[in-house]
């Protein structure tokens, strides 16, 4: 007896890679235009690696960075797409990949980064998947040990995005924003918490972080549900 | 039909005691649809083990077995793993089998009330050394029942699970049922398996049990296609586990 296929699961997943399923929809561009507000942020020094966290869950972190990682990659940069949330990590599931070996095995030395990371159909694309979580994966970030995949990755990529948990959530984010050329923030609209906003951008404020901008996922316009930036700020 | 959990070889576990009741389970077998059959005899439980190379002489014997009574049906071999802290190491040691006996997944039993601390730990370490654990029936682990959020944090550190045909079809209570229905919705099992002791008490339902997830949802969530893709050593189409609310104090009242 054969079983149906999941017809909705693939739908899902081509519409939260929306930058590459439909390139000319209004979100695609706006991630092109999130794009060059990141390139032109910093005039003197080359953004190369990238966190983009939230204050709270469900914001758009992974759709984010998954969409941004995708027009980088568009535009011919070598770019590498990292799990680094270990709280609820989701890379591997919108590519549909294993996630046997990826970031924690990296981390830990039982894997090679250039063995490890996947390609994707997407060309300039590579995507590093959690791998299997540890109990205690916070430690795994830490620059010590991250200091080293840092050295590898920049040889191998042009960009690395890292998608994370929540700031208020666990620290890993503000580890990671500090350790990053810069830090982008994405704000759901209509659900995020102004309060809880403010605390996230100060935490990585304090952790010597640069924010280089707030996206504001999911504003209503008209009848669809679209992206826009605020910029610096 | 695949089925990734069946107690179908005799004399080693509380399944079959011999070669009679064993045909009877087959004949059950493919009754209700089933083509292929992971054994997975308890091991390192209380009572019984069975270590890799005793398992796969028996599977020998049942499809021999099979053969000769011209049942058109294939053993595969497995093991239901009661959850140790060295999991890892014996399969190294080559005494615990994957399943099918060429794939990288083990099913791994939980104790029925609880899940030890070291779970997380042991199912981690089975995933470094390659290996994905499948937890078996979540849904009659009454720990996990009470609070559904800890089967969410194993799923989403790379576990999956297997929910029992039975549980599903409502031979166990409706409370169960809902449970693990609830499960596959949120993407908290991936697998519907017999896990068939005998004929009588603990046979076949997967047919009734795809019934009853088809007739509440129009699909099923691709739990028989991942057995398949699983012995086929296709990679599982899986989507990201969801949590599911822990029952407040006036629905627990309620359901009782
Ligand atoms: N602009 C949008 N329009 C419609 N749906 C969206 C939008 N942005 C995100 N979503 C959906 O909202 C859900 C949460 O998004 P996503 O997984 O990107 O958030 P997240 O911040 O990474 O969440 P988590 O904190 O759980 O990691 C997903 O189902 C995603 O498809
Ligand atoms: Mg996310």
């Amino acid at each position: 007896m054969a079983a149906k296929p999941k017809k909705s699961n693939m739908d899902s997943k081509k519409r939260n890679l929306i930058a590459e399923y439909n390139p000319k929809s209004v979100a695609s561009e706006q991630y092109r235009t999130i794009r060059t507000n990141i390139q032109f942020s910093a005039i003197d020094e080359d953004i190369r690696t990238i966190t983009v966290s939230s204050s709270s869950p469900g914001e758009g972190k992974s759709t984010t960075a998954a969409n941004l990682a995708i027009v980088f990659a568009q535009q011919g940069k070598k770019v590498l797409l990292v799990d680094a949330d270990m709280r609820k990590p989701t890379v591997h599931f919108t590519f549909n990949m294993m996630n046997t070996i990826g970031l924690t095995t990296v981390l830990t030395r039982q894997s090679e980064l250039d063995k490890t990371a996947n390609q994707t159909d997407i060309e300039n694309l590579d995507i590093l998947s959690s791998g299997p979580i540890p109990p205690n994966p916070s430690e795994l970030l830490s620059s010590r040990v991250m200091n080293r995949f840092f050295d590898t990755a920049k040889n191998m990529y042009d960009l690395i995005i890292f998608d994370t948990p929540p700031v208020l959530a666990v620290t890993d984010a503000q580890v990671l924003s500090h350790q990053c050329d810069g830090t982008i923030l994405v704000v759901r609209a209509g659900i995020a918490d102004k309060d809880k906003v403010t605390k996230a951008k100060e935490a990585i404020v304090s952790a010597k972080a640069k924010i280089l901008g707030v996206v504001l996922n999911d504003k209503k316009m008209k009848s669809n549900d679209e992206y826009y930036y605020y910029g610096n700020n | 039909m695949i089925d990734i959990h069946c107690h179908i070889l005799y004399g080693v576990d509380d399944g079959p005691q011999n070669e009679t009741e064993t045909l009877a389970l087959l004949h059950q077998a493919i009754e209700d649809g089933v083509t292929d059959i992971i054994a997975t005899p308890h091991h390192r439980n209380r009572h019984f083990i069975n270590e890799k190379k005793d398992v796969l002489i028996l599977v020998d014997k049942v499809n021999s077995l099979a053969q000769e009574n011209r049942l058109s049906i294939t053993i595969h071999p497995g093991q239901e793993v009661r959850i140790y802290g060295e999991i890892a190491e014996d399969y190294a040691r080559d005494e615990i089998l994957n399943l099918a006996g060429k794939t990288n997944y083990v099913l791994v039993e939980l104790p029925s009330s609880q899940v030890p601390a070291y779970t997380e730990r042991v199912l981690y370490e089975m995933q470094v050394a390659g290996l994905i654990p499948i937890i078996a029936h979540p849904e009659r682990n009454s720990a996990i029942m009470e609070d559904p959020g800890k089967l969410y944090s194993l799923i989403n550190q790379g576990a999956l699970s297997q929910v029992t045909a039975a549980s599903i079809a409502g031979d166990f209570g409706k409370k169960i049922q809902k449970f693990s229905i609830e499960l596959v919705e949120h993407q908290l099992a991936h697998f519907i398996a017999s896990d068939a002791h005998d004929t009588r008490h603990r046979g076949f339902a997967m047919k009734r049990a795809q019934k009853a997830i088809e007739s509440a949802h129009g699909h099923d969530f691709g739990v028989f296609e991942n057995a398949d893709r699983l012995l086929k050593g296709h990679s599982l189409q899986l989507n990201p586990p969801m949590e599911m609310k822990t029952k407040g104090f006036w629905s627990k009242l309620l359901n009782r």
